[in-house]
Order: structure tokens, then sequence, then C-alpha cells
């Protein structure tokens, strides 16, 4: 009995430690602030998500509200509607939020209508014109589909590709498959046949494998699109070893460190960023402004497409190296 | 003190203790924790949980695991909507043969550990990897969407009234009862927990062991086709990563009621709780708004607190026989 009750004690104990710390920080915000939740589907340590978070932190430290970013452990869309649907149960002033798959979203979307929670969509969203789409007020993000656009524009302007491919490393992730479509309506206007790869690229060693066979039994594809900075990492590591570096051109989507240096060294001729630092910024300040005034921009704010290549990339570098881009 | 070795010499006493620190600490540090909006949101997630872990409970009980599970959901749910739109099958006819599907993928694993005598650990994870790899084949990787104007057959396996309540909870409802007479008051309830505890004298006192576990990984697949199609009713549409990660995430819930990895121990009760307090859990935090990390640190405690209480209390239990 007497290790029975020292156990359930040490059980409570440990509960109570790992909860309380995280507890107290969450209760010690102010009571009078605004609280903003900020949901994606993917997980917020991821680099690409860190800069958008930042982008919502000085945000939140400018406006001064008090901001609640949620994401998944990985990526999933049942994980970000779970998320969602707790957020609504909070009655916050607001939700920013992600929307992968539409369909996914339109309960919880028509939930935080009625309860009178606006919500604004950023990075992703349902393309359908606005009395068909699932109610939201306005997007804030990239225009995928211009963005592959731009991708296969900047690399039809250095050359004209023999067979062209683009590699989709989320499938079913409506952003980039938009982003996909861009390239492939592109160069089909080119007159470019174009092949799309969707293996996914979490696990770089066996992707590698994959875009290797993909390359040795397609050798006339000559420009390949890298949907984002994943397939990216893994398809310049290919390309290096396969001796195609500069012969098959490379163009990406998102920026990191990696795709800075490819860019200044010649193995990657640009890549496409939508600017999340403004996603994540721009969220909160137009939340605040819905909030305080009312204000609903006439459409979507646009964040992206904006290319990076060799003419911009020493400037864009330092702005990486600071975490805003 | 009769009272309190009577209750602990309840298999669900841990987790029940350990639901009501959980309620009570997200009760104390979020006011909305016990709004309706939240208590019908950890319902959502725990009936769909619920259903699949009440199975693997049953199958770990009997002294089997099924690691399938999460992969067996995202085939039989995106094999629904697959069919409506490729092959123009009837929705009612889709959801028969999805059933149909779950229903062969678990005799197909009973066989398999029966007659090559192959371990079901092997047998699932091998499950676990071609089930999910035949999903990304079928689909190519992308979202298949429910075809509109279908919504009628699917409300029936999810709809969620304006009151915030999931017709979910109904079938959870449905599977505890089940699951829960099946376990307790059945001669085939008597044979799980025997076939478990101690397969050798099971078998010298005619307990049918083989039959036993093929018809519960039967159930474990069935009950996995259920959970998929609640979620084709809630979303309106299956991603090829569907209940990736459920398999880990059922037997947490599983060893958290009080179920043993080795056999022989564990309730029905027990495991619903479990699973209440994963929902609890994911709720309470976002709702918090802190991150989902601390969710997976969570859990992990949890697991081996939950062994250790039930280490701890087994001999109140034999006492009381």
């Amino acid at each position: 009995m007497k290790i029975s009750l020292t156990l359930l004690s040490a059980c409570a104990t440990l509960l109570a430690a790992a909860l309380l710390p995280v507890g107290g920080v969450a209760t010690a915000a102010a009571k009078d602030k605004l609280v903003i939740y900020s949901i994606v589907h993917g997980t917020l340590s991821d680099p690409f998500w860190a800069v958008y978070r930042k982008g919502l932190q000085d945000a939140a430290s400018a406006y001064d509200v008090e901001l609640r970013a949620l994401g998944t452990e990985v990526h999933s869309v049942q994980g970000e509607v779970d998320l969602f649907n707790s957020a609504l149960a909070a009655k916050p002033a607001g939700i920013i939020t992600t929307i992968p798959d539409a369909a996914a979203f339109q309960e919880p979307l028509e939930r935080a209508k009625a309860a009178g929670i606006p919500v604004i969509a950023i990075n992703v969203t349902d393309s359908r014109p606005k009395p068909e789409r699932v109610p939201y007020l306005f997007y804030i993000g990239g225009d995928e589909y211009l963005g592959g656009q731009e991708a296969a524009q900047k690399v039809l302007s250095v050359k004209k590709p023999v067979e062209a491919a683009c590699w989709i490393h989320e499938p079913g992730h409506t952003g980039l498959e938009a982003r996909a479509k861009g390239w492939t309506d592109e160069m089909q206007k080119a007159g470019i046949k174009s092949d799309t790869l969707t293996f996914r690229a979490n696990n770089p060693t066996e992707a590698a494998g994959a875009l290797k066979g993909f390359l040795t039994s397609h050798p006339n594809v000559d420009a390949l699109f890298a949907v984002g900075p994943p397939p990216a990492s893994v398809a310049l590591e290919v390309l290096n070893e396969l001796g195609k570096t500069g012969k098959v051109t490379l163009i990406s989507f998102d920026l990191t460190p990696e795709q800075v240096d490819a860019i200044r060294t010649g193995s990657l001729l640009g890549t496409i960023e939508q600017q999340q630092y403004l996603q994540g910024y721009l969220g909160i300040e137009f939340m605040k402004l819905y909030l305080d005034h009312g204000f609903v921009p006439g459409g979507s704010v646009l964040t992206g497409p904006n290319l990076v290549d060799k003419a911009n990339v020493a400037t864009i570098q330092a702005q990486v190296a600071a975490g805003f881009r | 003190m009769t009272f309190i070795r009577l209750l602990l010499a309840r298999l669900e006493t841990g987790a029940l203790l350990s639901a009501l620190a959980v309620a009570g600490i997200f009760a104390l540090w979020t006011s909305s924790f016990l709004s309706l909006e939240s208590i019908t949101s950890i319902l959502i997630v725990t009936s769909e949980l619920a259903i699949l872990a009440i199975a693997v409970t049953l199958l770990m009980i009997a002294g089997e695991f099924d690691l399938s599970v999460g992969s067996v959901l995202g085939l039989s749910s995106v094999a629904v909507p697959l069919m409506m739109v490729n092959y123009r099958v009837a929705p009612l006819a889709a959801v028969v043969i999805a059933f149909a599907i779950a229903i062969g993928i678990g005799f197909l694993h009973g066989t398999l550990v029966r007659r090559l005598r192959i371990p079901s650990f092997i047998v699932t994870l091998g499950g676990l990897l071609f089930w999910r790899g035949i999903v990304f084949v079928v689909t190519q990787g992308f979202p298949v969407k429910v075809p509109r104007g279908n919504g009628a057959l699917f409300d029936v396996f999810s709809y969620r009234f304006t009151n915030g309540f999931d017709v979910s909870l109904l079938w959870l409802i449905v599977w505890f009862v089940a699951f829960y007479v099946l376990l307790t008051q059945t001669q085939f309830g008597n044979w799980i927990y025997a076939s478990g505890a101690n397969e050798r004298a099971a078998r010298a006192m005619g307990v049918p062991v083989d039959r036993v576990r093929t018809i519960l990984f039967v159930l474990t697949s069935v009950s996995a086709g259920m959970a998929g199609l609640i979620q084709v009713g809630r979303f309106g549409s299956v991603d090829a990563t569907r209940g990736q990660g459920l398999e880990l995430e059922v037997i947490a819930a599983s060893v958290i009621g009080g179920t043993s990895l080795s056999g022989g121990v564990g309730s029905v009760g027990g495991t619903v709780l479990g699973c209440l307090i994963i929902g609890m859990i994911r709720n309470g935090l976002a709702i918090a708004g802190i991150s989902s990390y601390w969710y997976t640190a969570i859990i992990g405690l949890l697991i081996v607190v939950a062994v250790l209480v039930n280490k701890s209390t087994e001999h109140f239990r034999k006492a009381a026989g």
C-alpha cells in the first residue's frame, strides 16, 4: 500500500511538474490582451515555419496581442483540424490558419463563422471563387500557380529544355500541386513535355535513390523543378553524384541557407520564395486591423512569388542569416 | 481502507486517477477547457481513437499485437471515395466493400500468424508497410474527395450537430457496450484472457486459441475500417497519410488504460479512459497554445507511469481474485 501511494504521488508530481511550468507561462500572459491563434499543417520547428513564426512573434510584440502558435507534430490535415477545433473552444479574438484541404476545413470554418470568430487564411488556401469556397475573410500568401509559372519562365529564359520534370514531395498538398501545375502549363505552352514525380523526401536516402533511378531512365530530362527545400536539397546532392550539375538545370521553391549557397555557386539557377515572414507578420497585423476597424482588403494579399537568383542573392543572404527569409 | 483496497484492485483505477488529474490541471489552467465546444472536441478525438483502441486492447489481452491498424484505416477509408469516383460504385456498396477489405486483411493477418507461426509483431509490421504502400500506389499520394451529394450516407458515421456533439460518440458507445459484453460476459471473453495469460494452459484446457486470435485480428481490422469511415464522414476527403502513426497511439492508450504488453491483463473501460486522457491532453495543450511537442513528451511519461502504477497495484488485484 505504501509503495502504491508513493508511486501514485510520484506520478501526480511528475505530471504536474511536466505541465505546470508551461501553464505558468500561459496564465502569466496579460488577460486583457487579444488572443490570436495561428495554426499550420506542419511542425513549427521546420525551417520554413520557423521564419513564419518569427513574423508572427514580431507582429504580436508590435501590436501587443497574445499569440498562440500551433502546428502538428508531422504533416497532418486531420491533426490540424483537431487543433483548429481546440482553438475554437478557447473563443479567441481571431484565428490565422493554413487550409491545405478545403473539404476537411468546411465544417470547422462554418463553426468559426457561426461563433463570430474571424479567420484569415495564410500560406495555402481554397483557390475556388469566393461564392464556392470555404468561409474565411481573405488570404495572405504566395500565389502558388504564378510561382510555378515564374520558375518555368526563368528556366526558359536561359535554355529550351529537351524534357522537363517537376518533383512534388508532399503529394496531395494543394499548394504544391498548384506550383507544379503552373510549371507544367508553362512548359507545355513552350512545347516541352514535363513529368511529375510524387515521391516523398522525408527520407533523403530513399528519395535520392528514386530520383537517381528517374534521371537514369529519363536521360533527356535537362530541367528539374523541386517544389520545396527538401526535394531541392536531395536534387542538389543527386545531380552532383551523377555529374549532372549544370547539365540538368535545377530551380526550386522557398529559401534555405543551402539553397542560397547553391545559387551563389551556380548549381541552382534560382528559387521562388513566398516571403513567409510576411505571412506571419501580416497575418497578425491584418487581424488586428480587422478586429479594431473592420478593414478587409479587396482581394488576396500576395507575398509571393519573388524570384531569388544570382542577381539578388547577396542581398537576400543577409536576410536568411537574420531569420527573416 | 477496504474501499481504497477495492479501488486499487480495479485495473481502471490508475487511468481514472490520471484522467481526473489531467482534467483538473487543464480546468485550473484554462477556463475554456470545460466549455461545451472543448468537451465535444475532446469526445470527437476520443471516439475515433477508442473505437480502434478497444479492439486492439482485446487483441493485446489475447497476447498479440496489431501494428497495421493505421494503414488498414487509411486503406479502407481511401477505398470508399476511390471506388465511387473511379468505378461509379454506389456509396453503400463502397462502404460494404471497404468493410469486406478490412475483414479480409484481418483474416489474412490472423492466418499468417496461426499457420506460419510468425510473430504478430512481424506480420502486422509487414502489414503496416504493405497496406500503406498500397494506399500510396492507388492514390499516387493525392487526396481523394467524396463526390458531392453523397453526404447523407456518411453522416451516419460522423455528423457534428450544432451543439458540437458528433455521431461518432454514439458509435463509441455501441463499440464499448459490444466489446465490454464480449470480454466480460461471454465464454469467448474468458478464452481471450486465457489465451494471453498462459497460452499452453489455455490450449490444454481446450481453448481454441488460434481461432480466438484470428477473430480478434478480424475485429481489429473492422474497427480500423470503422474509424476510417468516421473520418471519411468527418472530413469529406481522404489523404494518403490518413492514420499514419496511429498504431502507437492506440497501444499507448491501451497501456495507459492498464493493458499489459505481455497479455492476459486489460479492460475496455481502462482503454476508453486512456483515449480520453489522450484527447484531453491534445485539446488542453492546444487551447493553452502550447506546442504539440509537449503532447509527445507527456504521453511518453504517462505510459511509464501507467506501467508503474499497474505493477504496484498488481497484488491488490490478485488478492481480490
